[in-house]
């Protein structure tokens, strides 16, 4: 006598839960169709995987299909499986021949072979992710998935790091992403760029605590939009916000047609941020390494944490040519945080600010009006979620 | 060496070097709460278990019996591993080895037996086996549609229609591949 299959899975709810468990997220929704028993067990572990959330960050060099390499590599794979619904957001950075019509005409449209990539990259994420990034042909900056850090410069060309980030953050963290055009990155410029407009600008509610600001802008914006948006930043939560960011070549937003303007903020009860700015005056491995001790003793002091992730813009001079070696700041980096992964550029110009001010400046309120876009630095930021 | 019993009348038994029949967490258990009796004189019923199936276990459990055990996961004290996720336990991605593959009961025919043979995996807990055998099930499941699943494990689909039909609404997304 053959029992019945269905009744033998029924009976042994292990087995179930065993075969249900080696599928992909996506998977896992799907054969919730199946029936109740299944749809019950595929929740469960969907609801486990989400408590194990990570970010990572990939940086991938000179391989003609890089973008499917990002995106097939075994981390990234699993990575994505866990997701619930794959990647919410990927952000890239790309490096490419400097474009010609770069000095000549504002238009805030990445060049061809750019958007090819751009769109290349989307394609491999779900329809209702957002992929932005920018075109950087001063370099880029990132960690591979084997651990190394890498600085990219000038000769790189097609070298592209992302970081991808899953549609559920862990409880009590929040992020969200923002593009601008031009034209409406003028308009505020104009505006009384009050809280309620920069909360709708970063698309942030307006009551909640930002905690940290991620900017890339192309080289076309204005510098009286940088300083606008950069004091009403500054003057959110008593200039309590960390920022870290740079100016790339170009822009790319899927939310967006011609971006000039693309970032990230995160906030909520359980997110840490820090940012650094190491300054013209650091131009020796020394000083660069005491700079970011720094920002490694304020990361310590959040304790224990679930995941953390740097981002890193430095001036183009600021790599080989200055320090004489290739990758001294990530090598630097990767030595007292190394379990941090790093994602960045280099820039035309820096966006940044220490966060948390050292205990003996912090008696001085940080002036709003004296933030602007800086030249010749190197900026970081470092976020975590506890 | 150790006798084991399927459950069919009458019993069917087979005899296992005890570092194979060890393989199961279950049987391993048993033969250590029984010390000091002569096991190799008592044949163990396995009243979950018929024969064909306990002939493929045992041949499995036979070539598996010098397998190093599976490894504990370590634990890293390390002042720097905060991050890397210490309650991440995620298990280790399951890779089905060449012999296991032409082990396992794969003709649709044998599905039966394939699912007989997880069962009794289960009951006997023996771990790798069932990892592998229900790994061979999510990839066979993967890709296909729902209905093919239903029919491949003779699923009832207790959903009502219009749930169901709302069900495939919320998920439409995952079901382009």
């Amino acid at each position: 006598m053959e029992e019945e299959l269905g009744a033998m899975l029924q009976r042994g709810p292990h087995i179930i839960e065993c075969i249900l468990r080696t599928l992909s997220a996506r998977e896992l929704h799907r054969v919730s169709r199946v029936c109740r028993a299944w749809q019950k067990y595929a929740a469960l572990l969907l609801k486990e995987r989400r408590r194990r959330i990570v970010m990572m960050a990939v940086t991938k060099q000179k391989q003609r299909t890089s973008h499917a390499v990002i995106v097939d590599n075994p981390d990234t794979k699993r990575f994505l499986r866990d997701l619930d619904m794959e990647c919410r957001l990927a952000i890239m950075f790309l490096t490419g021949p400097r474009p010609s019509y770069a000095y000549s005409s504002p238009v805030a449209t990445p060049s061809l072979s750019a958007n090819m990539n751009f769109k290349t990259m989307h394609s491999y994420l779900t329809s209702s992710s957002t992929l932005f990034g920018a075109v950087c042909s001063s370099g880029i900056i990132g960690t591979s998935s084997d651990g190394s850090y890498h600085e990219q410069q000038q000769s790189a060309v097609d070298c592209m790091d992302a970081i991808l980030v899953p549609k559920l953050l862990p409880e009590g963290t929040r992020m969200s992403q923002f593009s601008l055009s031009l034209t409406r990155a003028k308009e505020l410029a104009k505006s009384e760029l009050d809280r309620a407009t920069l909360a709708q600008t970063l698309q942030w509610p307006k009551d909640q605590v930002i905690k940290c600001v991620i900017l890339v802008s192309s080289q076309f914006v204005p510098s009286q939009v940088d300083r606008k948006l950069l004091s009403a930043i500054r003057g959110l939560h008593d200039g309590q916000v960390a920022l870290a960011g740079g100016v790339a070549d170009e822009v790319y937003s899927s939310a967006c047609v011609k971006p000039a303007l693309v970032g990230l903020v995160f906030g909520g009860e359980n997110v840490r941020a820090t940012s650094l700015v190491i300054g013209q005056d650091d131009r020796t491995k020394e000083s660069v390494r005491e700079r970011l001790a720094e920002l490694k003793a304020n990361v310590e002091a959040w304790g224990k944490c679930r995941q953390k992730f740097g981002f890193m813009f430095a001036w183009c001079g600021r790599g080989c040519t200055l320090f004489e070696a290739d990758n001294v700041v990530a090598g630097a980096f990767k030595e007292l945080m190394p379990n941090i992964p790093l994602t960045g550029m280099f820039s035309l110009g820096e966006y940044g600010w220490d966060f948390p001010l050292p205990l003996a400046q912090s008696a001085e309120k940080p002036k709003s009006s004296d933030v602007t876009l800086l030249r010749g630095t190197t900026s970081f930021a470092v976020v975590g979620f506890v | 060496m150790i006798q084991l019993c399927s459950n069919d009348d009458p019993p069917v038994s087979f005899t296992v070097p005890r570092k194979a029949v060890e393989l199961s967490k279950t049987i391993k258990t048993m033969l250590e709460d029984l010390e000091g009796f002569d096991m190799e004189q008592t044949p163990i019923p396995l009243p979950n278990v018929d024969a064909p199936t306990l002939e493929l276990i045992v041949k499995w459990v036979e070539q598996h019996q010098d397998d190093p055990p599976p490894v504990e996961k370590p634990r890293v004290e390390d002042d720097d591993s905060d991050d890397s996720d210490a309650d991440d336990d995620q298990e280790p991605e399951v890779v089905i080895p060449e012999w296991d593959k032409k082990f396992l009961p794969t003709d649709d025919e044998q599905k039966n037996q394939l699912f007989k043979l997880l069962n009794a995996a289960n009951y006997l807990e023996i771990k790798p086996l069932l990892d592998i055998g229900c790994k061979y099930v999510a990839d066979k499941i993967s890709g296909q549609t729902v209905e093919w699943v239903r029919d491949y494990l003779n699923m009832e689909n207790d959903y009502t229609p219009e749930e169901e039909a709302k069900l495939k609404e919320e998920i439409a997304w995952a079901e382009g591949l």
